[in-house]
């Protein structure tokens, strides 16, 4: 990807108008991108910024309003002409083709031919060079769908990159990445910039944002709030345009003493456990990190019945726990809200009812039949305390903002009442404002005496909220931190040193 | 594209729907007389139940070519049950008992053993044909009278309501509640929408998705009741091609062969507009050749509608 520096590209965005089926998801939107700089893109859950990243992708084409780059006016009908114009998005939801390796999930599309044939040496050697490049520690040859959703990512950018790009656009990208991992993104988006290509990023990591970008631009409610360069504004001012108002952080609040201990593993082994020890007790909230592969992904799966374990002794409640079903931990008061919420929480065809109550339809119903007024209640209950952007209880699922979809996967398990939660990045992709709510919602859960097991890459949320957090690596127990040692620092050297 | 227009294109199928009913309506005198009306219900229930058996294997994402040889099977065995003396209540519960068992069969392989469900069904289609042929050895049995009662019906003024075709609406009625209000049928939406996750928010998929293949199996002995009611004979070739047609009226009333999406009302409508046609086109006095050509046609008007009807969607 040889960048000209005097090519410096502008793209222009002007008055960019969308609705979808009556809701105003963008109303006459300016933005303006320029060559060499990182521009930074915030708003709530549903502000439109999504929206706004498909129309300058193709995929969605807007209703009124145009785009120009370097003053002339273009057109995009689909995706490909977009990409014609050098423009390369990286969408919130990753889109890699599962059975197929990395390396010819990069090359798809623009395979290296030996005459009719495609050249497999010449392929995996291009994709060797262009991981190396970024830095990231992937195998060319492993299947993506193996792969954890931080590595599924990096493919995402690293396909994103191998076209001759002049606009990169990344809409969410670090949500599921380690510290670490994003730390090599953003060295990676730095060079990217000073090679003259115009970056516009969009993250709920207000941190990151000020790290990173030169200029910041808040959208709110489909509107344009204002764009500032990074060093004319801060973070609370920012934060305060994107809600209407401050969002006041709590920090993390002294909790009551633990109660009794309910969960006991002993030696759990499985395919990437070696023997692991824990104890949960109510009221509880332990934090489990790792790289992916170190073995927490695996736990939860075999606490919420989704993986069989080889060994080890798991006691929940003094009575021994092996459920061989996701349903069978569910009756013993065990929810689990996966990491993978395309793949492995929402049923696309149905709408947020649904969605939101499929594992409590059991507890509405009488005889088998759904009663469904007190469905809807318990929905609108739920809508209200995550406030949930939806038009309707009956909006398609898929047509929610990103964070709006993660909130209904919350919620079909919180409404079930847990005694024990594994939360998998509770808030990837979710607004500061809701962060808060869900981070006091788990403070209260503790309060209530209920357990919790987190899981995020999220150094900062750990620290937040885990009374005690295990660092896994390789499959054992490496570390493990309480406060006042359980620092963001802390956990992510603990990650990775040998 | 302008708003109104995009919101005409996602209602595209239901918007044929209602306007090829009225055509055929309209189209002559005759046609829309209660007489003809009834005349269609009845010959389009036998199918009709098919189909709303295949709407639950469709709905929950799978599919069911057997229905036909099933059907076949279903016959032969209830033709030697009678011939061997059961009374009529008995045998209507063999028969159903019969349809229940084998689309067990065609349920256990492709949600236990997981073959999938088109190579299983495009087997069984042949083992079941094939063991109605053994079953019957070959030679036709006819004057089945087991069903005679359920070839009547009643008189409402002067149209002549049989029964066939009441069931044929009350099993529509009471299969669309079962989907839309039932813990079981809003789980095998569920399942057709994404099973995974429909496993990980506490359904037996597995379970589930054998008891879909089951249901259609238990219609399609419903629908060997009707059938030996109405035509008394079981041969080895009944009812081939029968899985066509309730397919064909699954994908016109908007049932999604993709799984999770339509609903029963909506196949049972298809039906009927396809039977519909058909009277129509004989009516008309087009040759009987013209039907299959105009039946292929429809189905894939329908099926490029509910396509357009989808291209706006995310996701
Ligand atoms: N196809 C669609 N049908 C109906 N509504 C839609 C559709 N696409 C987007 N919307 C609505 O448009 C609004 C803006 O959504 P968008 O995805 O752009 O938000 P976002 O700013 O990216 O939010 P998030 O931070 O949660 O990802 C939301 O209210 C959403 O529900
Ligand atoms: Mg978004």
């Amino acid at each position: 990807m040889p960048q000209d520096p005097h090519e410096l590209r502008r793209v222009s965005l002007n008055g960019l108008t969308r609705s979808f089926s009556g809701v105003r998801a963008l109303k006459g939107v300016d933005l303006e991108l320029r060559g060499g700089e990182i521009h930074a893109l915030c708003g709530e859950n549903g502000a439109g910024k999504s929206t706004l990243i498909q129309i300058l992708g193709g995929v969605v084409r807007p209703d009124s309003g145009s785009i120009a780059i370097d003053g002339r006016p273009v057109r995009f009908a689909n995706p490909a002409s977009a990409i014609a114009e050098g423009i390369a998005i990286i969408h919130q939801e990753l889109s890699l083709v599962d059975p197929f390796t990395v390396a010819e999930n990069l090359a798809l599309g623009a395979e290296p031919r030996f005459g009719p044939w495609i050249d497999r040496r010449a392929m995996a050697r291009e994709a060797r060079r262009r991981l190396d490049e970024l830095g990231f520690a992937l195998d060319p040859d492993a299947h993506v769908g193996t792969l954890a959703i931080g590595q599924r990512q990096q493919v995402e950018i690293a396909k994103a990159l191998g076209r001759d790009v002049r606009v990169l656009v990344l809409d969410e990208p670090t949500a599921a990445l380690s510290r670490a991992e994003a730390e090599r993104l953003f060295a990676v988006l730095r060079d990217l910039r000073a090679r003259g290509l115009a970056i516009l990023y969009v993250s709920h990591h207000l941190e990151e944002v000020f790290a990173i970008a030169d200029r910041i631009t808040v959208l709110r409610d489909g509107s344009r709030v204002g764009s500032w360069p990074t060093p004319e504004t801060t973070l609370g001012e920012v934060v305060a345009h994107m809600v209407g108002e401050a969002v006041d952080v709590r920090e993390r609040p002294p909790r009551k003493p633990a109660g009794e201990p309910l969960l006991h593993a002993t030696r759990v082994a499985g395919k990437t456990l070696r023997g692991l020890d824990l104890t949960v007790a109510a009221g509880e909230v332990v934090g489990l990190t790792g790289l992916a592969g170190a073995g927490h992904e695996e736990l939860a799966a075999i606490l919420f019945g989704d993986a069989s374990r080889a060994a080890g002794e798991i006691a929940w409640k003094g009575r021994p726990f092996r459920p061989r079903h996701p349903v069978e931990a569910a009756r013993r008061g065990v929810a689990m809200v996966p990491a993978d919420r395309r793949g492995r929480g929402l049923i696309p065809t149905q709408g947020v009812l649904e969605n939101m109550t499929i594992a409590s339809d059991r507890d509405l119903s009488r005889w088998g039949w759904i009663d469904g007024r007190r469905r809807r209640e318990l929905a609108r209950t739920w809508c209200e305390k995550f406030e949930v952007a939806a038009s309707g209880l009956s909006q398609r699922v898929l047509t929610l903002s990103g964070g709006n979809q993660q909130k209904v996967l919350l919620a079909r398990w919180a409404a079930r009442n847990p005694e024990l939660f594994i939360l998998n990045e509770p808030t990837r992709g979710i607004d500061v404002k809701t962060r808060e709510a869900i981070h006091r919602w788990v403070d209260e859960l503790a309060d209530a005496g209920r357990s919790v097991l987190l899981i995020t890459s999220d150094t900062q949320e750990m620290v937040r909220l885990a009374d005690r957090c295990l660092v896994l690596r390789e499959g054992r127990v490496a570390k493990v931190l309480e406060p006042p040692a359980l620092t963001e620092h802390a956990v992510v050297a603990a990650m990775v040193e040998g | 594209m302008p708003r109104p227009l995009r919101s005409v294109l996602s209602r595209l199928p239901q918007i044929l729907l209602i306007a090829g009913a009225l055509v055929l309506m309209l189209r002559t005198e005759r046609f829309f007389t209660p007489g003809t009306l009834t005349s269609i219900l009845t010959q389009a229930s036998i199918v009709g139940v098919l189909a709303i058996g295949q709407s639950f294997v469709l709905i929950g994402g799978g599919f069911d070519l057997s229905q036909g040889a099933m059907l076949a099977l279903t016959a032969a065995t209830v033709g030697r049950l009678s011939e061997a003396g059961w009374s009529g209540p008995a045998c209507i519960a063999a028969a159903l008992a019969v349809g229940l068992a084998l689309g067990a069969i065609n349920g256990f392989f492709v949600s236990v053993v997981r073959t999938n469900p088109f190579v299983t069904t495009l087997s069984t289609l042949l083992i079941f044909r094939g063991a109605a042929f053994i079953a019957l050895g070959g030679r036709p049995i006819s004057n089945i009278r087991v069903f005679q009662a359920v070839d009547s019906g009643f008189q409402i003024g002067s149209t002549y309501i049989p029964y066939r075709g009441l069931v044929f609406l009350a099993v529509a009625l009471a299969a669309w509640l079962v989907l839309r209000r039932s813990v079981f049928g809003q789980h095998v939406y569920a399942l057709g929408g994404n099973a995974d996750a429909a496993r990980l928010a506490g359904v037996r998929t597995v379970r589930l998705r054998t008891w879909t293949f089951a249901l259609s199996g238990l219609a399609t002995g419903l629908a060997t009741v009707l059938f030996l009611s109405w035509l008394r004979v079981s041969k080895p070739d009944t009812a081939v091609g029968y899985e066509f047609d309730s397919i064909a009226a699954c994908v016109v009333g908007g049932v999604s062969l993709q799984g999770g999406r339509g609903s029963v009302l909506g196949a049972a409508a298809g039906c009927l507009l396809l039977q519909a046609l058909r009277t129509q086109i004989t009516m008309s006095g087009f040759p009987e050749e013209y039907r299959t050509f105009v039946t292929g046609l429809v189905i894939l008007i329908f099926a490029a509608a509910d396509a357009l009807a989808r291209r706006n969607e995310r996701g």
